[in-house]
């Protein structure tokens, strides 16, 4: 079959416009997301439940819209991370165990959509962490948080969020349930060196972590005595976000007290 | 084009001129500061990351990256001081010049920190229970340990340099006896810490396990702080506020407990409250022993304890604690002058009040409490009857501060009131069975002492790997009316991080019990009694691996014994020497197979007194717990998930006794002992074999039941505790044991509310 020029020259028009749509798609995604993150930033530096709860009834709208298993499972992410954060904002027991009981739902559907994603297996992790209060819910979510825990390193035993979350629960569990605080600062100073080395341009995938790691480590040196440490750990915080307000208006003066 | 050309050159001159515009301000702002570069490296030559490096004197700080670089800019010039700080490495500290403009570089080596005097135990000879870092054993490990019935001082028991001398639960330590050992509450002193107390220990502790959050066991080299000791001491603290409410309720063939813990102003207030009854009639009569108590084993206790967090630091602990006790046993063809069985009979109420408050001020820790132990007893046997009751007062004051990373002060000061009187009637030796005997001595004796006690320690970190605490007490007791000093000293050097070698000299003085102090059977003019410690050990901790030996010497002097001219007097020496060897692995529900294994060696003489009829020689020969070979092994095991199921197996070298090898007939009609060689025979060895299970299950998420089942003295060892003689002395029958393998099981349900 021979092709005249009229139908090559409407068919390469045709594959560029269908092209560029598909582009014009993604990059759309992409904003809408960064716009997202940006309200999750906002809420969490102002450890705001108004701005988080809006950030998630926003990721929950678009799980929602018509996108794929992947994409939906990146929504129910942000979605569950917002109540997580949102698990910050309050001091009530109940209402704590309600958001989080919220971004475990979040999540469990998030790592059913997508089964290689290594920040839903994290965070997931977190949550059950969390979650692990007392002895009782400890014995229920425990091996829960670990199982999560060991599933994200598999996908990527380089994931910093990972390490961040893992690095938390062996700070506060208690020693008789596998605490260690040495192995912990270890593990969030490989996720705060992971994270100066990542580029810091903002994509659509997670990219919390890298101030939080810092945060962390300064109250554990703090913890340790190091007071010196603690505050170059802030410094650097602030410096990767001048507005953290967990840094800025708690754990900062926190240490200028002692 | 055109246009395209036109903006981009639009932009291009805008550029330069905000560049142009900009750049004096940057360069400005660049010159004002003086800049401090840097390089850490580790005595490997690797860069060292996560270090702090700060400006002492304005706090301008930086960590080092994974380079091991660091820059610091700023606002000040001249001399300054750089601090480098890291967790696993020595502090350096480092004068360094500063110029604004410059930058000043500066290359520095780490070397690794093995030992830091924030975390570590100077002394030797130390175990410690609790859920902080470094302890040699949790609360849980205690609880579980197969054979203790949950009971501290039965699990001390399987630490080396701690007899395994008898069925009870007294501390035996390093061949010193019983009453050598000082137990401590919140600083209260626990004057009676046994229950079913006999002269030689108890078969209980007073204290309940789950009253206690940590606890601190040493057999010896103990600091200055402690005092009023000779050979160890037990130092334990009660349970912080509650974190939750929660209800837990104990059943077994042992009895019943229930345990109410309240948070009523959540990390402000917390109640404790718990209700105990023991009774192990059943136990008795399932394992058929009850015929031998015709007062079987019983007790009760209760406690409330509330405390009061009144800021960040600052809290106050009311502990209240009453347990009462009774017990009738039989006592077989027992000597002066009975041919049938006879029925000793004890009763007791011990009740602990203390209220303790301690806070960081200033960066001192400041602890101070005040106490009282009243305790009352009735004792018979036969026509012999008394009642010793005791009341003791005690305030103390202990305050201690880091004067820098390497510097620790402790000082403190402590006042023991005791109260005590003895009342009661006893007949003429060798008639307290007969019912007609009319001879009858009354005992009222009540005497009144006070103990003044203060010390100082510095426990400094002189050099990397070499720690040292020094101290001294002082102590001042008004009947002996006697000041006796105690220098101690220890020393600790880290080979790395995991080997240490410990050494530890020290005095020790003890003064009499106050009934010894008596004008009847007492002697008022009794000093305090002496003994030197020297110890010399290594000991090795990584992970879940602990290995310690110890080579200990004990030197006693002006012990208390027995004399005919004044009844008691300073008149004993004699020593201790041995070695204890102490292996641990895992934990309880963190490992799935953990476990210790101690080993002790000891040789132990003391002079002692051998009654001859109406004589008294004194002999040098083995102590009464010269228990040449200790060994003893605890393990527990996960078999199934939440299952657990462990051992514990004991071996001690039988104790040495001295025989009665007749009997001298006085004027009266009774019989006089006439002793052999001191020490000159030994019961049988001491084995026994406990077995325990247990079944962990969870529901309901805030609920739990723990099932559980022990064997213990698994293989029903006949065991010879001593001997009872005719009343001529011509005929000795052993004294067993009389109970042996018993079958325990319960319940216990806690409840999260």
């Amino acid at each position: 079959m021979q092709l005249s020029f009229k139908t090559l020259v409407v068919t390469a028009v045709a594959v560029i416009a269908l092209f560029n749509a598909a582009s014009i798609q993604v990059f759309a995604q992409e904003e809408t997301i960064i716009k997202g993150k940006k309200m999750l930033q906002l809420g969490e530096n102002r450890n705001d439940a108004k701005t988080l709860t809006e950030a998630q009834t926003y990721f929950e709208g678009l799980v929602k819209t018509q996108i794929t298993a992947p994409q939906k499972a990146l929504m129910h992410y942000y979605a569950g991370y917002a109540g997580y954060r949102l698990a910050n904002t309050t001091t009530n027991d109940d209402q704590r165990d309600a958001f989080l009981d919220n971004a475990m739902q979040h999540l469990e559907t998030c790592v059913e959509l997508d089964k290689n994603f290594s920040d839903g297996f994290a965070l997931l992790s977190g949550i059950y962490g969390r979650k692990s209060t007392g002895m009782m819910s400890a014995m229920k979510y425990g091996p829960k948080a670990g199982t999560a825990g060991e599933t994200a390193f598999k996908l990527d035993p380089k994931n910093p969020r990972a390490l961040i979350v893992s690095a938390t629960s062996l700070f506060f569990r208690p020693a008789m349930f596998g605490g260690d605080k040495k192995k912990a600062v270890e593990q969030w100073q490989r996720a705060a060196q992971i994270l100066d080395d990542t580029s810091a341009k903002e994509t659509a995938q997670p990219t919390w972590g890298h101030e939080e790691a810092y945060a962390w480590l300064g109250q554990a040196f703090a913890d340790e005595g190091n007071a010196d440490a603690a505050r170059a750990a802030y410094d650097r915080a602030l410096e990767i976000n001048p507005d953290y307000g967990w840094v800025k208006n708690v754990l900062y003066p926190k240490l200028a007290k002692k | 084009m055109k246009p395209i050309f036109f903006l981009s050159a639009f932009f291009s001159a805008l550029s330069i001129f905000l560049l142009q515009s900009v750049s004096p301000l940057v360069a400005q702002e660049t010159i004002r500061k003086a800049f401090l570069a840097g390089t850490l490296k580790n005595s490997n030559n690797a860069p060292v990351n996560f270090a702090s490096a700060q400006i002492v004197e304005t706090k301008e700080g930086r960590l080092s990256d994974k380079n091991g670089q660091f820059l610091i800019a700023s606002v000040t010039q001249g001399t300054v001081t750089l601090r480098i700080k890291q967790n696993s490495y020595e502090i350096v500290e480092q004068i360094v010049e500063l110029r604004i403009g410059d930058t000043t570089r500066i290359d520095l080596t780490l070397y690794p920190k093995v030992v830091t005097l924030k975390e570590a135990v100077v002394g030797a000879s130390a175990f410690t229970t609790g859920e902080i870092k470094g302890v040699t054993l949790r609360p849980l490990d205690v609880v579980t340990t197969p054979g203790a019935a949950a009971d501290i001082f039965r699990a001390l028991q399987t630490f080396p340099g701690v007899a395994n001398a008898d069925d009870g639960s007294t501390l035996i330590v390093r061949g010193g006896d019983a009453n050598e050992t000082v137990s401590l509450l919140d600083q209260a002193t626990i004057v009676h810490p046994y229950r079913y107390e006999s002269p030689s220990g108890g078969a209980f502790g007073t204290i309940p396990p789950f009253f206690v959050s940590g606890t601190m066991f040493t057999s010896g080299g103990f600091p200055a702080r402690y005092g009023n000791a000779l050979s160890g001491v037990l130092a334990m603290e009660s349970q912080n506020i509650p974190m939750q409410d929660a209800l837990s309720l104990n059943l077994g063939m042992f009895g019943a407990s229930v345990g109410v813990n309240w948070a009523a102003i959540p990390d402000k207030l917390g109640i404790r409250f718990s209700g105990n009854r023991t009774d192990i009639r059943l136990i008795l009569a399932v394992n058929g022993a009850a015929d031998e108590f015709p007062t079987p084993p019983a007790s009760y206790d209760a406690n409330l304890s509330v405390v009061f967090k009144y800021s960040a630091s600052g809290k106050f602990k009311l502990f209240n604690y009453a347990t009462q006790d009774e017990l009738g046993v039989k006592i077989h063809r027992p000597a002066y002058g009975s041919e049938v069985d006879a029925v000793y009979r004890n009763s007791s109420l011990n009740r602990i009040h203390s209220l303790q408050w301690s806070d960081l001020l200033d960066d001192w820790l400041l602890k101070a409490s005040v106490s009282w132990n009243a305790y009352s007893g009735d004792r018979s046997l036969g026509q012999l009857t008394i009642k010793p009751a005791d009341n003791t007062y005690k305030w103390r004051f202990d305050a201690e501060k880091d004067l820098s990373e390497n510097f620790r002060l402790l000082v403190g000061q402590e006042v023991e009131r005791t109260e005590y009187s003895l009342t009661g009637r006893t007949p003429a030796q060798g008639r307290i069975y007969d019912p007609n005997a009319t001879v009858l001595y009354p005992i009222d004796a009540h005497l009144g002492a006070n103990r003044w006690g203060g010390y100082a320690e510095v426990e400094t970190k002189f050099a990397r790997q070499w720690l040292l605490g020094a101290g001294v007490r002082a102590d001042y007791h008004t009947i002996a009316q006697q000041l006796v000093f105690d220098p101690r000293v220890s020393l600790r050097y880290a080979m790395d991080e995991f080997w240490n070698i410990r050494a530890s000299w020290g005095v020790y003085h003890q003064f009499p019990q106050i009934d010894q102090f008596n004008s009847v059977t007492g002697n008022p003019l009794l000093q305090a009694q002496q003994a030197q410690h020297y110890i010399l050990g290594v000991d090795y901790q990584e992970g879940d691996w602990l290995f310690r030996v110890e080579a200990f010497s004990k030197q006693y002097d002006a012990m208390v014994i027995r004399s005919l001219a004044t009844n008691l007097g300073n008149l004993s020496n004699g020593y201790a020497r041995g070695v204890d060897v102490f292996l641990k692995y895992g934990a309880y529900l963190v490992t799935p197979i953990s476990g210790w294994i101690s080993y002790s060696y000891l040789t132990a003489q003391r002079l002692q007194t051998r009654d001859v009829a109406t004589e008294l020689l004194y002999e040098t020969a083995p102590a009464a717990y010269d228990l040449t070979n200790n060994f003893t092994v605890v393990l527990k095991n996960e078999i199934l998930p939440r299952f657990t199921g462990g051992f514990t197996f004991r071996y001690g070298t039988g104790a040495p006794v001295t025989p009665i090898v007749g009997g001298a007939k006085m004027p009266d009609g009774s019989y006089q002992p006439i002793e052999g060689a001191v020490s000159s025979e030994r019961l049988a060895d001491y084995i026994r074999l406990d077995l325990s299970f247990s079944y962990f299950y969870p529901f309901a998420t805030k609920h739990s039941a723990v099932f559980f089942a022990s064997i213990n003295d698994v293989t029903n060892e006949i065991r010879t505790l001593g001997y009872n003689y005719s009343t001529d002395y011509s005929v000795r029958t052993p004294r067993q044991s009389t109970v042996r393998r018993t079958l325990v099981v319960g319940a216990m349900l806690s409840l999260g509310l």
